[in-house]
C-alpha cells in the first residue's frame, strides 16, 4: 500500500479553459513532449513509500541521481507515447485496472493540479473528499478570478477586463505607453501579447473578430506592461478545515514574460514585505481562496516594481508550482545547511546524447549532489532531452553565504565539455 | 544581407534582448535550437515583422517548420509581399 500517489498533467491552463474563448494569436511550438515529461518534477514531493505516476520512462541515471540524493519513491510511467494531447494523465490512469486498485489502497492522491479527469479520477477511486471540485479550481485559477479579487482589496496592478474587440480597442488606445493584453488562462510564455501600436492592435481585434464570427466569445485582460524589479511568489496551502498557512515567498528568475528559475527570498525581502504589508493581502486573498470552496496548494505571483511599487496579485495558481517544489527542496535539503535554486535551461544537444549524459557531465565534474551537506547539482526533469535542443530543470543546491552564480558558472563549464551550450550567442557571427 | 534580411533581423535582436545586435545574427542560424527562441518570442517575432513590412500574417495556416532561419523568413515575406496586390 503506498502513502501518497503523485500524478499530475502540466499543462493544467489547457483543460480549465473553456472551449469557446477567441485566442490571441499564437504559434504552435513542439514544446509538447517537454512539457508532459515535466511531470517528473514531482519526484521532488516523494518521500518513501510514496508512488509517482509519470507518463513516460524516466531515464535510468535521473532516477539514480534521484536515489543518490535520498529521494526515494516507486516508480510507474504510463506509456513511451508523451506526444498524446488527447489525455490526461488522469485519464490515462483511470483506464488502468492495476493502478487504479493502487490508488484506491493509498492514503492520499496529490494532484498536480485539479482537472476534470482529475476529479473523475479522485471520485472513481474514493479519494474525491480530498480534492475540490474541478469548477472551483478553474475558476480560481482563471485571471479574471484573482484580477477581481485583487481589484476588490484595493491594491496596486489590477487589470481590465474586456469582452468585445472594441472594448479591446478602447482600453489598450487609452493607455499612454504599452498594454499587455493576456488570456485568462495563459501560462508563462503563452496567451500574452504586448500591444505597442495602432496597427497591430486593430490586426489583433481583426483576428479576434474573425473567431467571434465563429461563435467564440471574447473575454481577455487588459494591464499596463510593468517595468519588474523582482518577479516573486508566495506559496501558500489551503486546509481542508479552511485554515490557510503560509509557506514561503521565492524569488522568481523570468526572461522576458518566461519562468527561468527560483530561488528563496531573503529575510530582507521578506521583512520589507512584511513592512508594506503584502502580508495581510495575502491572507486576504487566501480567505476568498476559501469561501470560493478551493484547498490544496497555492502559489499567488507578485512583483515590485523598478519604481517601487508592489503589485501582490498578479496572478493565483491554486495548484503545485514551482515555487512549491524550490519551496519544498529548500527544506529538504535545509538540514544540511544548503538552500535550492531551481534552474530551467534550454540546451543544444548534439545527436546521440540524452539527460543521463548531462549527469555523468556533472558527476566527472564533482558537481553532482549526492546526498550530505556538499553542495552539487541535482538533475530534477529532462528524460526526453534529444537533439538538437531541449529543456533541462536542475536543482542548484548551495551553502546559503555562497555566490549563487559559481555554482551556475560551474555547471555551464562542465556541461559545455560534453557539448551541451545554452541557445543564445553561439552562433552569432 | 539585403534590405528584409536586415529589417527582420533588427526586429529578432528587439525580440531576443539579450545583447546580440542585428548584425552579428546569422541569416542561417535555426532560430530555436540555437537562439533558443520561445513561443512567445515566436509570436513577437510575427507581430513585429507584420509591423514592420505592414503584412497581416494568418497565424492558422503558418507553417512554423519551414520558418526557421532569418533567411526562411525573409523568403517568406518576400513572397507575401510579392503576392500582395499593388
Amino acid at each position: 500500500m503506498f502513502s501518497t500517489v503523485h500524478l499530475g498533467t502540466f499543462d493544467a491552463e489547457r483543460w480549465w479553459r473553456p472551449a469557446d474563448l477567441a485566442e490571441l494569436p499564437a504559434v504552435g511550438m513542439s514544446d509538447g513532449r517537454s512539457v508532459a515529461s515535466m511531470d517528473e518534477l514531482l519526484a521532488a514531493f516523494c518521500a518513501p513509500g510514496d508512488l509517482l505516476i509519470t507518463r513516460a520512462p524516466m531515464a535510468a541515471g535521473l532516477t539514480a541521481s534521484l536515489a543518490a540524493a535520498g529521494i526515494d519513491f516507486t516508480h510507474h510511467y504510463l506509456g513511451p507515447d508523451v506526444d498524446a494531447e488527447g489525455d490526461t494523465a488522469e485519464a490515462l490512469v483511470r483506464r488502468d485496472p492495476a493502478l487504479c486498485s493502487d490508488l484506491r489502497s493509498c492514503r492520499s492522491l496529490a494532484p498536480y493540479a485539479v482537472l476534470p479527469d482529475t476529479s473523475a479520477l479522485a471520485g472513481y477511486v474514493g479519494h474525491a473528499q480530498q480534492l475540490p471540485a474541478a469548477g472551483t479550481a478553474a475558476e480560481v485559477n482563471s485571471k479574471v478570478w484573482s484580477n477581481a479579487v485583487a481589484t476588490d482589496l484595493g491594491v496596486a496592478g489590477t487589470a481590465t477586463v474586456v469582452r468585445s474587440t472594441s472594448e479591446l480597442i478602447a482600453e489598450v488606445s487609452a493607455r499612454d505607453g504599452a498594454a499587455v493584453v493576456k488570456d485568462p488562462f495563459g501560462v508563462s510564455g503563452k496567451g500574452m501579447l504586448e500591444i505597442d501600436n495602432a496597427r497591430r492592435l486593430q490586426r489583433i481585434g481583426a483576428a479576434l473578430d474573425r473567431q467571434c464570427a465563429d461563435g467564440r466569445r471574447i473575454e481577455l485582460l487588459v494591464q499596463d506592461r510593468y517595468e519588474c524589479r523582482t518577479n516573486f511568489s508566495t506559496q501558500l496551502t489551503v486546509g481542508s478545515d479552511g485554515t490557510v498557512d503560509v509557506l514561503g515567498v521565492q524569488v522568481m528568475r523570468n526572461v522576458g514574460f518566461r519562468y527561468a528559475g527560483s530561488a528563496p527570498a531573503s529575510a530582507g525581502f521578506v521583512r520589507e514585505l512584511t513592512k508594506r504589508g503584502y502580508f495581510e493581502t495575502v491572507a486576504a486573498v487566501g480567505e476568498r481562496l476559501v469561501t470560493a470552496g478551493y484547498r490544496g496548494p497555492v502559489g499567488i505571483d507578485s512583483a515590485l516594481l523598478v519604481d517601487d511599487t508592489l503589485i501582490p496579485v498578479f496572478e493565483v495558481n491554486a495548484r503545485r508550482s514551482m515555487g512549491l517544489l524550490c519551496l519544498t527542496l529548500d527544506r529538504r535539503f535545509g538540514e544540511f545547511g544548503l538552500t535550492c535554486r531551481l534552474v530551467d535551461r534550454t540546451l543544444r544537444v548534439a545527436p546521440g546524447l540524452g539527460i543521463d549524459d548531462v549527469v555523468d557531465a556533472l558527476h566527472r565534474h564533482g558537481l553532482e549532489y549526492d546526498g550530505g551537506d556538499t553542495p552539487g547539482v541535482l538533475v530534477l526533469a529532462g528524460s526526453t532531452l534529444s537533439a538538437p535542443s531541449g529543456r533541462v530543470h536542475m536543482a542548484l543546491l548551495d551553502r546559503r553565504d555562497a555566490d549563487p552564480a559559481d555554482l551556475s558558472v560551474r555547471v555551464t563549464a562542465a556541461l559545455a565539455t560534453r557539448g551541451f551550450t545554452t541557445p543564445g550567442v553561439q552562433r552569432a557571427v | 544581407m539585403d534590405v528584409v534580411e536586415t529589417k527582420i533581423s533588427q526586429v529578432l535582436a528587439r525580440v531576443l534582448a539579450n545583447g546580440v545586435t542585428s548584425k552579428e545574427l546569422d541569416l542561417d542560424a535555426d532560430l530555436v535550437d540555437d537562439y533558443g527562441i520561445d513561443s512567445l518570442q515566436m509570436i513577437s517575432l510575427l507581430l513585429g515583422i507584420e509591423d514592420e513590412f505592414d503584412l497581416e500574417l494568418d497565424y492558422e495556416s503558418l507553417q512554423l517548420d519551414d520558418l526557421r532561419s532569418v533567411r526562411h523568413f525573409a523568403k517568406y515575406v518576400r513572397e507575401l509581399r510579392g503576392a500582395a496586390p499593388e
